[in-house]
């Protein structure tokens, strides 16, 4: 037999459910927008029935429920689709950096057309041609130096465009290593108030919505593994000799290892970028056990220009004594795999080999050319003159030949030296004006490569990024299937609750009406 | 699948977002009239088209050096036949001054005409072509042949050399275009005196000192002249053809060179617009989806 009162209760903690979970409902809606808001379900439970059983237990035929609660508010996420989606916006990330570098590098180089580099080319071939036909020409001579020049100036200035593009990565590369270090700052703190929460025994769900979020930020910069982490906690147990019985017990943190291994065995213990620790205990050098309590720990990654090639490295870590034997050194490489920061450095290599093909293509212009001109004799009998110059005037050794590809300047001031005819300096065959007019097929086909492979690998990282983003577009479309608010579900979910709530209420109605029969009969 | 209004949303807009980069790389093509703007857009027709216009330039290029070469060639013909004319001229005048029964006048008067041929001659040797002396081998810049005495010559010495001038007419291949005025006024060299010079004042003298039996020998020496004259003058006539051929042959080869560029480069503009007419129509269409598909919820059926 339950009690004249039973239902108020049962129906009490009804209103009380629903009015959680429309308070979830509005929470969903309100956030429906919110970037990174993962939609949460008040998640409702029968509550247990009575009687229990017992000797004493009341007799009667089954139990009667006693209501419902609301046991839990759900986050309704999965981790394994968020794995997914860092893992392709690191790649997203890597191909978005070489594509937007590659885009400039090609503004270097636009071809065809008729302005670019091939324009200036064939006008310089086509006047050694005609320079072949008539040595003695002025005119021919005059503007021979003029093409030549504008020549050379187009080639130091691609030169010095590259040099702009590597310097401008340089710098997004610090600000990037810089972005790196400030969202770790965030998911620590995140971790620690996540930890506390947790460890009360409630859901943290909007903090770790806010971490997921930075989590794929930083997925966008580099690539790095996660691992959640344990406390180990009192059970309030004991065992046969009387020790308390600990059990690890997760605590909502997570610790971030950059670019490395997904199996944890093979990890470096030393690359973490966010640390956390449980208790744990460690051995120390005369033997005896130290337990060590929960620190948390976050390194600083730093770009360093300077070494050859570029790297990103890590810079103020701290002393760990979690990591035995505690080995860092400042300054330690960290290997990137994907992400911004891996693309930066694979566009800079790209960049810097471009720079390189330039250069090359630069001194064989000016040494095959200068070859032949040297053996050939000008109108004032000058003979063994160079063409071009290129060595730098303070380092003549540093092979930046694209920027320093100048005309000899007596050829400039006098265009009497231009070795056109070999022989006598009376005869004007033009010969060594042909001769180098027919190197022509040789640096053109250097050049023509060069754009060839610029257009290639632009084009690689065009398609690639716009893959990542189409795979992304899909990856996204499946978490906010999941996780995502629906405004229908919403409205939908809410009706159901208000049309509960007002059952509920009646239900108190009811209960009080025969509540007033069972006094009427008094009277 | 779950669907939410958000995923909605993003879909449209990312479609939406799609279609119009097609529109602007299609509009992009129209208003350039190229298929490529840059290397990416498609980098083996862009080398190909680098190529092909590296091509077209030598190619061009090819054909002014032959025109070139044509018209020194023809001046060369002019000047040569004008020589021939010269001589032949001489020759007639050396078979008259050759007959026995002319006064002594008559033939001083042939010899003043020989002296003005000789002028002329000299004149048609130094001929020039754009500023070039045509017949001074490889030293076009200084004037090839001048009298030993300007006031009372004997010889004409040749100061040009026996080199030649060679010019590109397509790749790797090269053609002498000059006639040096050693070959065509039989010089030994450089510095040397010219013998066909010598044959005319050899009459001259003939004539002046009044020796019919002198000018005998020497009306053969014309002969051997003219003939050498007519000589020279095929090899710049069969070279002149030989180009006259080329440029016509090159001219046809630079209209299909330009023709693969333009299939390379160039938009085919009817097809250019059937793709744009048809990616703005579904460019439209997305927009109109878009809007029927975003606009309705349940809130608009609740009470």
């Amino acid at each position: 037999m339950s009690g004249t009162f039973f239902g108020f209760n049962t129906a009490l903690k009804s209103i009380f459910a629903q009015q959680k979970a429309m308070n979830t409902t509005s929470h969903n809606i309100a956030n429906a927008s919110t970037p990174g808001y993962t939609r949460q379900q008040a998640v409702m439970a029968a509550d247990f029935a009575f009687p229990v059983p017992s000797m004493n237990r009341p007799g009667g035929a089954g139990q009667v429920g006693t209501g419902v609660n609301v046991v839990e508010m759900r986050r309704i996420r999965d981790q394994f689709l968020d794995r997914q989606i860092q893992a392709e916006l690191s790649s997203l990330g890597q191909w978005e950096q070489m594509s937007e570098t590659l885009k400039l590098v090609e503004t270097v180089f636009i071809e065809p057309s008729d302005s670019g580099l091939s324009t200036l080319f064939n006008e310089f071939w086509v006047t050694w041609q005609e320079l072949s036909k008539n040595a003695e020409n002025d005119a021919i001579r005059t503007s021979l130096v003029e093409t030549s020049v504008s020549l050379a100036e187009a080639i130091n200035h691609a030169h010095s465009q590259l040099t702009t593009v590597i310097e401008d990565l340089e710098y997004i590369a610090s600000i990037k290593a810089e972005q790196v270090n400030t969202i770790a700052q965030q998911i620590d703190d995140l971790n620690k108030q996540i930890a506390t929460i947790q460890l009360a025994g409630d859901a943290p769900n909007d903090l770790k919505d806010k971490r997921d979020l930075l989590l794929e930020e930083l997925a966008k910069l580099v690539d790095f593994q996660i691992e959640e982490t344990t406390v180990s906690r009192p059970t309030g147990k004991v065992d046969s000799s009387g020790n308390p019985v600990y059990a690890d017990v997760p605590d909502g943190q997570i610790r971030i290892y950059l670019g490395t291994e997904e199996d944890p065995e093979k990890r470096d213990v030393n690359d973490y970028l966010v640390h956390v620790n449980g208790t744990y205990t460690y051995t120390d050098s005369s033997g005896t056990e130290q337990i060590v309590e929960p620190i948390n720990n976050v390194n600083k990654i730093a770009f360093d220009s300077d070494t050859d090639p570029p790297e990103f490295k890590w810079v103020e870590k701290i002393d760990d004594p979690a990591v035995s034997p505690p080995s860092y050194v400042d300054g330690d490489t960290l290997t990137v795999n994907n992400g911004q920061l891996f693309g930066i450095l694979r566009a800079m290599e790209q960049v810097s080999d471009y720079r390189q093909d330039l250069n090359g293509l630069a001194k064989e212009l000016a040494d095959s050319i200068n070859a032949l001109h040297v053996s050939g004799v000008g109108l004032d009998g000058s003979t063994g003159l160079d063409f071009f110059e290129y060595d730098n005037p303070s380092d003549p050794a540093d092979g930046e030949v694209a920027a320093y590809l100048r005309i000899n300047q007596d050829i400039v001031d006098d265009i009497n030296k231009i070795a056109a005819s070999s022989g006598a300096a009376d005869e004007h065959n033009g010969e060594i004006a042909l001769k180098i007019s027919q190197l022509r097929p040789d640096i053109d086909r250097q050049y023509d490569q060069l754009v060839s492979r610029i257009g290639v690998k632009t084009n690689e990282a065009n398609r690639r990024t716009e893959g990542q983003e189409v795979l992304l577009g899909q990856l996204e479309n499946r978490k906010e299937s999941m996780s995502g608010v629906s405004l229908d579900e919403e409205m939908a979910m809410m009706l159901q609750y208000q049309r509960v709530y007002q059952a509920s209420a009646t239900m108190i109605t009811t209960l009080d009406e025969m509540v007033q029969t069972i006094l009427s009969m008094k009277r | 699948m779950r669907i939410t209004n958000r995923m909605l949303v993003d879909n449209v807009l990312r479609n939406i977002n799609r279609n119009l980069a097609q529109l602007q790389k299609t509009q992009y093509q129209q208003s350039s009239g190229k298929v490529v703007s840059r290397p990416s857009d498609d980098p083996i027709r862009v080398t190909q088209a680098l190529y092909m216009r590296s091509t077209l330039a030598e190619q061009q290029q090819h054909i002014k050096n032959m025109k070139d070469a044509k018209s020194w060639l023809d001046a060369t013909d002019t000047a040569l036949m004008n020589f021939g004319e010269i001589i032949h001229r001489s020759y007639e005048l050396a078979i008259d001054g050759a007959n026995g029964d002319l006064p002594e006048d008559a033939r001083q008067a042939i010899a003043d005409e020989i002296t003005q041929l000789i002028d002329h001659l000299v004149q048609v040797a130094n001929t020039s072509h754009a500023g070039r002396y045509i017949f001074a081998g490889t030293r076009t810049a200084d004037i090839p042949f001048a009298y030993d005495d300007q006031n009372n010559p004997s010889a004409v010495i040749y100061q040009g050399n026996e080199n030649d001038l060679n010019w590109e007419v397509s790749p790797g291949v090269t053609m002498t275009v000059n006639l040096t005025g050693a070959a065509v006024f039989k010089v030994t060299g450089a510095g040397n005196v010219s013998d066909t010079f010598d044959v005319l004042f050899d009459l001259k003298n003939a004539l002046e000192a009044n020796d019919p039996d002198a000018i005998q020998p020497l009306i053969t020496k014309l002969q051997e002249e003219l003939d050498n004259n007519l000589s020279q003058r095929s090899i710049a006539g069969a070279k002149s053809r030989r180009m006259e051929l080329a440029i016509a042959r090159a001219e046809e080869a630079e209209i299909n060179s330009t023709e693969i560029l333009s299939n390379l480069e160039d938009i085919d503009i009817a097809e250019v617009n059937m793709t744009l007419s048809m990616q703005s129509y579904v460019y439209q269409a997305a927009l109109m989806t878009g809007v029927k598909v975003l606009q309705p919820s349940l809130i608009d059926f609740m009470k």
